[in-house]
């Protein structure tokens, strides 16, 4: 599948998110929003409250205010300091500790919600994993993300319009100095991202290499192997070589983005100090107060401040976070899986005609041209090399994916059309990627049916007959040492598994075996019980061992994603072909005289 | 730089620091704080003098031209307080530059001569993967924060200076009621860490079942059973528990933190009222009060935040030179990082006696009693149960582990008296976690030994990969793994093979092969069996397997159980004892009947 990547525009971006975050907590974001402009108001208000103690204070030093005027203003300014102060903590605590957590809550449910549509299929296509990765992170970036055009519109919006509104009344040309504030600001901002973008280019494949020599020395998987043939030396040089460089780039880019910045701070200056000339002249023809120059001057620093704060912290915030929003977006668009409602009937059995299969990103077939029937209480095994497409054939068959193309009939109901509950309500299996599940031990039996009613009895029967032994392990123990609970060896593990497929009710199952070592009488166990678990259903077996396929009625052999024979043990046995030299090339090991 | 086995505090990040870059560490230091002290009390001065020259110049008692100097002065000092930064921030970044050369290189070393019991260790090896994340920004975090409460400490003392200067009893009150004010925020700035850990563990839990329902890993057993709903519930439930637990800590720093701003605010508002008085007398001038009144109030804006973020980076400062303490006394291998000797000694006899062994934190003996000698040329085969401690053996018998009880002898001298570059010379080991380096194919196998090249192509076709290196872009140059753009993803058959030809060009007298063809399809195991002999001609051989048709290729198999030899002898001896190795091997023969 080719990676059409739709680009998303910043507005776009913008509209699209704001319903969403609004939804994930309608009133958080109301009062986010009245505590934001309340916030902003204070703030201009201080100033304003600022130049009337001020001009108090001149005028009580040239005695024509009284101590007691002087002290009103003051607590005139205590209280919109105060005032501001917890309502600058009410904001914070009620932004990061209350909106935050609930609205993340809310949109991690929607990716919940969202994954289950999403064709299985998509799992084994690394970029998928990766952009989901991504739609993970962009979860809390999505709510940090609206916060910050929140708090642009509603708390610094406020702020600017109040001060601009009084500077405009202090004296209309002095409207200027917001402009002058945002020009330097968003240059600087601009040319930054403009630098780090660049070498965040260059350096990224470098430092991936510098990273992965340090781990070739100190990551658990190498540590090991890489002391005992001493090629510690070896990474070393590697590793220091490639830092070198890294740093170098880091140096030349940062060193560019001082220069810059200091260009930047003049400008800022220049434009600062024209805002204090404006207000000199002011003040020296009278129009102004020495009091409200003080005020102003003093409040310039926080116009300015403000302002780099807007640009510089909270556009880069928003340009830093946009890709993961994106990310979360492209996730919700992503088509989905459906399919109509039906029900099964294993009395036909599971049927595929030419069916051929291609993982999305691969050019080659997987699965090509596979036809098979499986009758009612048939048991299927499927032997081959590793990647010779039993897996797949296993999951095209249970209708986990779609074939791309032919037909997977299930319990006569086409898997390309049916929904995945329909076709999945009559089946069940134990994987060979069998899950230890981090809950209890009835939960990591009834996971695999909770609809059903959980009926201890039932769950203790299906525990006893996968050969599960107990030990002092209760059913509403916790199965993970991470969470306070106990762990089970690997051989304890599967047998919860296998308990799991059988709690599960059905009509067809699926055993697929687990390549990991497991000694040979645990092993041998094993297909015993698959064996018996198969009795009487329509089963699919699929073994890496190919003396265990004997097992089955018939055996399918299948080389690079086709079927190459079909025929019991015997029949396979008796003729060249695939199986026969897999079964001597194994079996020749063991004959000894 | 090096890691001294000392217990290290927060402030020795700026000693670390200082240490690593002196000159420009100096200038950080200096920069920041010449630049609040210009923000708080020149511009204060600088204030005063303006508008107590435009006051004068207004009423007439003073010449116009007189207030250009003061102009001037506000100009500048307004033009030091931008600039400053600029040069501050490329000070810094050297600083870090200059930092992560060195502390990098000294962190890699000090981890990589680690005894090897810390690797395996779930606690230590959590203590190693904590102080190895990102030691440069922890430290740099550090560093930061004692700049920054340097600069505080810095802008308050200036200012109250000023405020001496000026009128010397009021400053003793404002002193005699700020003092402990600003003790008490201090104290309250601090973050309560013990609540925020109680929280993770319902961060852990939630983010366990998220990953239940959006993981790869399961995505079969997820369709198939169809569980979304109920556990998108239990992640419901955990996630609001956690978030309800967590507004309540949230709630208290916020309160903590904004009680301490407050409480500034209250230190600016007294200190203000308490200099009316002097103003009104004329003990003052109005400048001046502007002034000091604007540097304090701008000074309390930032403080509350300034404060509780620096002091918070203190602490956690603290936490991770304590950890970095914890991580510099861990045990070292002595000559760790050494190469193996050039020559290998000749091995006559490797001898266990009565060994026992338990890993680190568990008080199960994996090896109770163990004893076996081997003579050197002659091929071992150790079988057993999962779990009987074969793997353990190689990583004692490599040195990886020292701390048994009982001998391990080589020609008949305690292991532990072998310099560690001799007995890397000593052995060659394909492990079972074999190690995939994303680097060269040449480089890959030409590890196996790091004094000479050009036996790796020869090793390659020995080991069958001659087939793949026709196929690839550069041949035997061709970088492995997804590090490099160029590199090529090769399958885990292929890696093993890599493996194990690395160990072919390796000197050593013995081999140790641990499940080295799990990853092989029966007709490439059945192959390998073949040469087998070839291969490892006039070697000693310590073969490792389940896989028991391998026991063939061994002139002597040893079976491990309970941590003790329970059988040993030949294939005939041992299936005429009838024993463990017979239940087995029947075990496994009869698929092949």
């Amino acid at each position: 599948m080719s990676r059409e990547k739709t680009k998303y525009h910043l507005l776009k971006v913008i509209v699209r998110i704001i319903p969403i975050q609004i939804r994930s907590a309608p009133w958080n974001c109301l009062l986010e929003n009245c505590l934001g402009v309340m916030h902003g108001l204070m703030f201009a208000l201080s100033v304003m409250v600022t130049q009337r103690l001020f001009d108090a204070i001149s005028d009580g030093a040239a005695g024509r205010a009284s101590y007691r005027e002087c002290v009103i203003q003051l607590v005139l300014l205590a209280v919109v300091t105060f005032g501001q102060q917890i309502i600058n903590g009410v904001q914070n605590f009620h932004g990061i500790g209350v909106l935050l957590p609930k609205s993340a809550g809310r949109l991690t449910e929607l990716i919940h919600r969202k994954i289950r549509k999403i064709d299985p299929v998509r799992f084994e296509d690394t970029a998928f994993l990766d952009d989901l990765n991504k739609a993970k992170e962009g979860i809390k970036a999505i709510t940090m993300f609206c916060m910050l055009i929140f708090v642009c519109v509603s708390f610094y919006g406020v702020y600017f319009i109040a001060v601009g509104i009084y500077l405009f009344r202090l004296k209309p040309v002095l409207l200027l100095t917001l402009l002058l504030a945002f020009v330097p600001a968003m240059l600087a901002q601009t040319i930054h991202v403009r630098i780090f973008a660049s070498l965040e280019e260059e350096s990224a494949p470098l430092r991936r290499e510098h990273d992965y020599y340090q781990k070739a020395i100190c990551d658990r998987e190498y540590f090991k192997e890489t002391r005992l043939l001493g090629a510690f030396g070896f990474f070393y040089r590697l590793f220091e070589n490639t830092m070198k460089v890294l740093t170098g780039k880091i140096w030349r880019a940062e060193r560019k983005a001082a220069l810059l910045r200091l260009l930047m701070d003049f400008t800022t200056f220049a434009g600062m100090a024209g805002s204090a000339y404006m207000l000199f002249t002011a003040t020296m023809s009278g129009e102004i107060t020495v009091g409200m120059f003080a005020a102003v001057f003093a409040a310039l620093t926080q116009i300015f401040a403000m302002m780099q704060e807007v640009v510089v912290r909270q556009m880069g915030n928003m340009n830093r976070d946009v890709g993961k929003v994106v990310n979360f977006i492209r996730l919700l668009d992503m088509p989905e899986r459906d399919g109509m409602e039906g029900e099964i009937d294993f009395t036909k059995g599971i049927t595929a005609e030419n069916v051929s299969f291609r993982y999305p990103g691969r050019n080659a077939f997987s699965v090509k041209n596979v036809s098979l029937h499986i009758a009612e209480g048939e048991t299927i095994a499927i032997v081959g090399e590793n990647g010779a497409g039993k897996s797949t054939l296993v999951r095209l068959l249970t209708g986990i994916y779609r074939p791309t193309e032919g037909m997977v009939l299930v319990g006569g109901l086409d898997t390309g059309s049916y929904s995945v509950s329909s076709i999945m309500r009559g089946i069940s299996g134990v994987f060979q990627r069998y899950q230890r599940y981090k809950m209890t031990l009835k939960d990591n039996v009834t996971i695999s049916d909770y609809t059903a009613q959980a009926d201890s009895g039932r769950i203790r029967s299906v525990l006893t007959e996968a050969g599960f032994e107990k030990g002092n392990v209760g059913l509403e123990d916790m199965l993970s040492p991470e969470f306070d609970g106990t762990d089970l060896s690997g051989g304890q593990w599967q047998r919860v598994a296998i308990a799991r497929g059988l709690y599960r009710a059905n009509g067809f199952i699926i055993l697929d075996e687990p390549t990991s070592a497991i000694d040979p009488v645990e092993e041998t166990r094993i297909y015993r019980q698959f064996a018996r678990l198969a009795e009487g259903k329509c089963a699919l077996v699929v073994t890496h061992r190919i003396g265990s396929a004997r097992l089955a009625d018939r055996i399918v052999v299948m080389d690079g994603g086709r079927i190459v024979d079909i025929g019991t043990h015997e029949e396979l046995i008796a003729r060249p072909g695939q199986y026969a030299r897999m079964w001597e090339a194994q079996a020749q090991w063991y004959e000894r005289g | 730089m090096t890691l001294k086995e000392k217990k290290y505090r927060s402030v020795d990040t700026l000693r670390f620091a200082l240490e690593a870059s002196p000159f420009w560490m100096v200038l950080h230091i200096i920069l920041p704080i010449t630049q609040s002290m210009i923000q708080t009390a020149v511009t204060a001065v600088a204030t005063a003098n303006f508008v107590d020259t435009a006051t004068f110049i207004l009423k007439s008692q003073r010449p116009y031209e007189d207030i250009y100097p003061a102009l001037f002065l506000v100009l500048i000092t307004l033009g030091l307080a931008n600039t400053i930064g600029a040069a501050s921030g490329l000070a810094a970044s050297k600083v870090r530059i200059r930092f992560q050369r060195k502390i990098k290189p000294a962190m890699v070393k000090t981890l990589a001569a680690l005894d090897y019991k810390h690797i395996e260790s779930e606690k230590s090896w959590e203590l190693i993967s904590r102080v190895s994340r990102d030691p440069v920004k922890s430290m740099m975090d550090g560093a930061g924060a004692w700049i920054q409460f340097a600069q505080i400490t810095v802008s308050v003392v200036s200012v109250f200076a000023l405020i001496i200067s000026q009128v010397w009893w009021a400053a003793l009150v404002i002193f005699g009621f700020s003092v402990p004010m600003f003790a008490v925020s201090m104290r309250a700035g601090k973050k309560n860490y013990q609540a925020e850990r109680d929280t993770e563990k319902f961060n852990r839990r939630t983010e366990y079942l998220g990953e239940v329902l959006t993981g790869r890993e399961n995505v079969e057993e997820r369709t198939l059973f169809g569980y979304n709903d109920a556990v998108n519930h239990m992640w419901q439930e955990q996630y609001e528990a956690g978030r309800k637990l967590q507004i309540r800590v949230m709630a208290q720093n916020f309160m903590l933190s904004k009680g301490a701003s407050m409480l500034l605010a209250l230190i600016a508002l007294l200190a203000a009222l308490t200099l009316i008085g002097p103003v009104v007398n004329g003990q003052m001038s109005a400048g001046m009060f502007m002034g000091i009144v604007s540097a304090i109030f701008g000074m309390i804006q930032k403080l509350g935040f300034q404060m509780a973020q620096s002091l918070q980076n203190m602490t956690r400062a603290g936490e991770y030179m304590k950890d970095l303490s914890e991580f510099a006394a861990l045990s070292k291998a002595k000559e760790a990082l050494t190469e193996p000797d050039r020559e290998p000694i000749q091995i006559d006899t490797m001898e266990f006696r009565r060994v026992r062994f338990h890993y680190p934190g568990s008080d199960e003996y994996i090896l109770d009693g163990l004893s076996f000698r081997l003579e050197a040329g002659r091929h071992y085969a150790f079988v057993g149960k999962n779990g009987a401690g074969k793997t353990t053996i190689t990583k004692l018998l490599t040195g990886l582990y020292t701390e048994y009880e009982g001998e391990i002898l080589v020609n008949g001298r305690e292991l532990r008296e072998y310099p560690l570059s001799m007995i890397k010379a000593m052995f060659s080991v394909v492990y079972q976690d074999f190690a995939k380096y994303y680097i060269g194919m040449r480089e890959n196998i030409g590890l196996g030994d790091v004094h000479s090249t050009g036996k790796e192509r020869e090793a390659a076709r020995l080991t069958g990969l001659d087939e793949l290196l026709a196929g690839l872009p550069d041949g035997i140059d061709t970088p492995l793994g997804k590090i490099l753009k160029v590199g090529q993803d090769i399958s885990g058959g292929q890696w093993q093979r890599v493996a194990i030809a690395r160990s072919l060009v390796s000197r050593a007298p013995v081999r140790i092969l641990d499940e080295p063809t799990s990853a092989l399809d029966p007709i490439s195991e059945s192959r390998l069996y073949h040469d087998f002999e070839k291969l490892m001609e006039g070697r000693t051989t310590i073969f490792v397997s389940h896989r028991l048709g391998s026991t063939r290729l061994a002139d002597e198999i040893l079976v491990i159980d309970g941590g003790k030899i329970a059988e040993r002898g030949s294939h005939e001896e041992l299936m005429a004892a009838n024993g463990q190795y017979a239940e087995m091997f029947e075990a496994q023969r009869e698929w092949y009947q």
